[in-house]
């Protein structure tokens, strides 16, 4: 039996869910409040001290990190296989699911944030904002989300965001420029790790900004969206006012993050 | 045939040595001079646009960053395999694979330019003063401008102490139940991936931060008593092969570490 602990909205979740639900694996859902503080409480410190989700439990063994989950997935459930059978393509996709582990995941939260999360604020109770800073790992991400929260769409820090988003587009655009898939000519977990960053960016309407240089990217996500693993995992979310939200704000800032983009390249 | 790009003191490059040594695996050595800026030439960084090393070369196919080539090296060559044959053990072994690449890297990269690195260039400053001018990263040259001028009272090499700590106690608590590797029956990617951050603190004097962990002492001894050791590790660095070059710095290093760290680590 397979549990999993996670909340709709983290990317770190939506990897893992569109994995069992690609493979078609059962798995029973345990919801995870990160603004109610559930993954603090000490039942869940007991599968994941680091209080971060996804947890994966199977069989009494309790696993956290996306990436290292997903490999676990494959190793144990290898049909249909979703990683490429040759080392070298093994390599290939290993070099993908480490972007969000190494910096890419962080950048990609702080510019929702500013463009979107943030504005969530003027409807929230009092105390949002020490709540927010709260679920932060480390003083130094407290640090920065301060500053997001204070500057908005003027944080300096986006600069820097929008930079790593456009090097990561553009890496995308280029590999798929020679093949049908991240690594190779089969869907595998590379595409998986960077499907929750891509569609978000389309939500939020930001990837329009690499329509013309990155055509490859469009046709990619369309691939992906007829993906087994798609519909299951994206349906709820799609129809979801923070969703609905993201859309609205993200055309706000759309000019602003454009030109971000074009001074910076 | 397997060509590895590396440089001698680069922790990344002795894991990949580590891995191609315990796999008896033949290489042909490209040994990078870091420090004439070799990296930046066009060719290496068409291999490696990031300008790190280690890049391996395997028949001409390209594979990168050293978590990747270690994988990638026992999915070509399985035999002898280092990782565990249990599903759940090897899922275990790559969250320690990850650790590395999370964190300690940075950390330890702090420590080093405070520390070892720094004690070397103290004597003669003026050629590390010139090379910290031109490099183009801003960010990264104030960095090590300070952490050069302040050793480990530097507050980022205060950090990187204190991660280190903390790995320290999460390898002690896994290794206390007598074991002799990380995971499973054998040496692995776990093991393989942290030997040379735990070996850089050893070199860099900073072996007592595990005078009350035995079971990292015995661990580190197992490690440098493979024949693989000496080929991956002190082949290349003679002077940091056995004995702690950085020896002298613990009665600076100790009060830091007494201040448990509370103020750098949440």
């Amino acid at each position: 039996m397979i549990d999993f602990y996670h909340s709709p909205g983290s990317s770190c979740c939506v990897k893992v869910r569109f994995l069992l639900n690609e493979k078609g694996i059962a798995h029973r859902e345990h919801l995870i409040d990160l603004r109610r503080g559930d993954q603090l409480t000490p039942e869940f410190r007991a599968l994941n001290p680091k209080a971060e989700v996804p947890v994966l439990v199977h069989d009494g063994f309790a696993l956290p990190e996306s990436t290292v989950i997903m490999e676990y997935i494959e190793d144990k459930f290898p049909e249909p296989a979703l990683r490429p059978a040759l080392p070298e393509g093994r390599a290939r996709m290993r070099l993908w699911t480490k972007w969000p582990d190494e910096g890419g995941h962080i950048a990609y939260s702080s510019l929702a944030f500013v463009v979107s999360h943030r504005h969530q604020a003027h409807d929230a109770t009092p105390g949002w904002v020490e709540a927010q800073l709260a679920e932060k790992p480390d003083a130094t991400r407290q640090e920065r989300q301060k500053h997001a929260i204070d500057l908005g769409l003027d944080d300096p820090a986006l600069a820097t965001t929008m930079r790593k988003m456009d090097k990561m587009i553009r890496d995308m655009q280029a590999s798929l420029a020679v093949r049908e898939w991240l690594a190779g000519d089969t869907f595998s977990l590379a595409d998986i790790a960077l499907i929750p960053y891509i569609v978000r960016l389309d939500v939020m309407t930001l990837l329009e900004i690499w329509r013309a240089d990155c055509p490859r990217v469009f046709e990619w996500l369309a691939a992906v969206r007829q993906r087994r693993g798609y519909a299951p995992t994206y349906d709820v979310l799609d129809r979801s006012r923070t969703h609905q939200l993201m859309r609205e704000n993200g055309t706000a800032a759309f000019a602003r993050l454009k030109s971000l983009v074009e001074t910076g390249a | 045939m397997l060509e590895l790009y590396h440089a001698p003191g680069s922790v990344c490059a002795q894991k990949v040595r580590l891995a191609l040594a315990l796999k008896a695996l033949p290489w042909v050595d490209h040994n990078m001079n870091l420090d004439s800026s070799e990296q930046y030439s066009p060719a290496y960084l068409r291999l490696n646009p990031k300008a790190v090393v280690p890049t391996l070369v395997h028949d001409g196919r390209v594979v990168r960053e050293s978590t990747v080539i270690c994988e990638y090296l026992d999915d070509a060559f399985p035999e002898p395999s280092l990782k565990p044959s249990d599903l759940v053990a090897r899922a275990e072994m790559r969250r320690w694979a990850k650790i590395p690449d999370d964190e300690i890297h940075a950390a330890c990269g702090f420590i080093s330019q405070a520390g070892l690195l720094r004690q070397g260039r103290l004597a003669n400053p003026q050629p590390y003063y010139d090379r910290i001018a031109k490099d183009p990263n801003r960010k990264r040259a104030d960095r090590n401008r300070r952490m050069f001028e302040r050793g480990y009272g530097d507050p980022d090499a205060q950090w990187g102490l204190f991660v280190h700590v903390k790995l320290l106690k999460e390898m002690q608590a896994t290794l206390a139940d007598g074991r002799p590797w990380l995971v499973g029956d054998a040496i692995s990617l776990a093991d393989i991936g942290l030997a040379p951050y735990i070996n850089r603190l050893y070199v860099s004097g900073l072996a007592p931060m595990w005078a009350d962990k035995p079971a990292i002492d015995g661990w580190l001894k197992r490690i440098k008593a493979l024949p693989a050791y000496a080929e991956a590790f002190t082949k290349y660095t003679p002077r940091y092969g056995n004995e702690p070059v950085g020896a002298g710095v613990w009665p600076e290093v100790e009060p830091i570490l007494e201040s448990g760290g509370s103020d750098v680590l949440t």
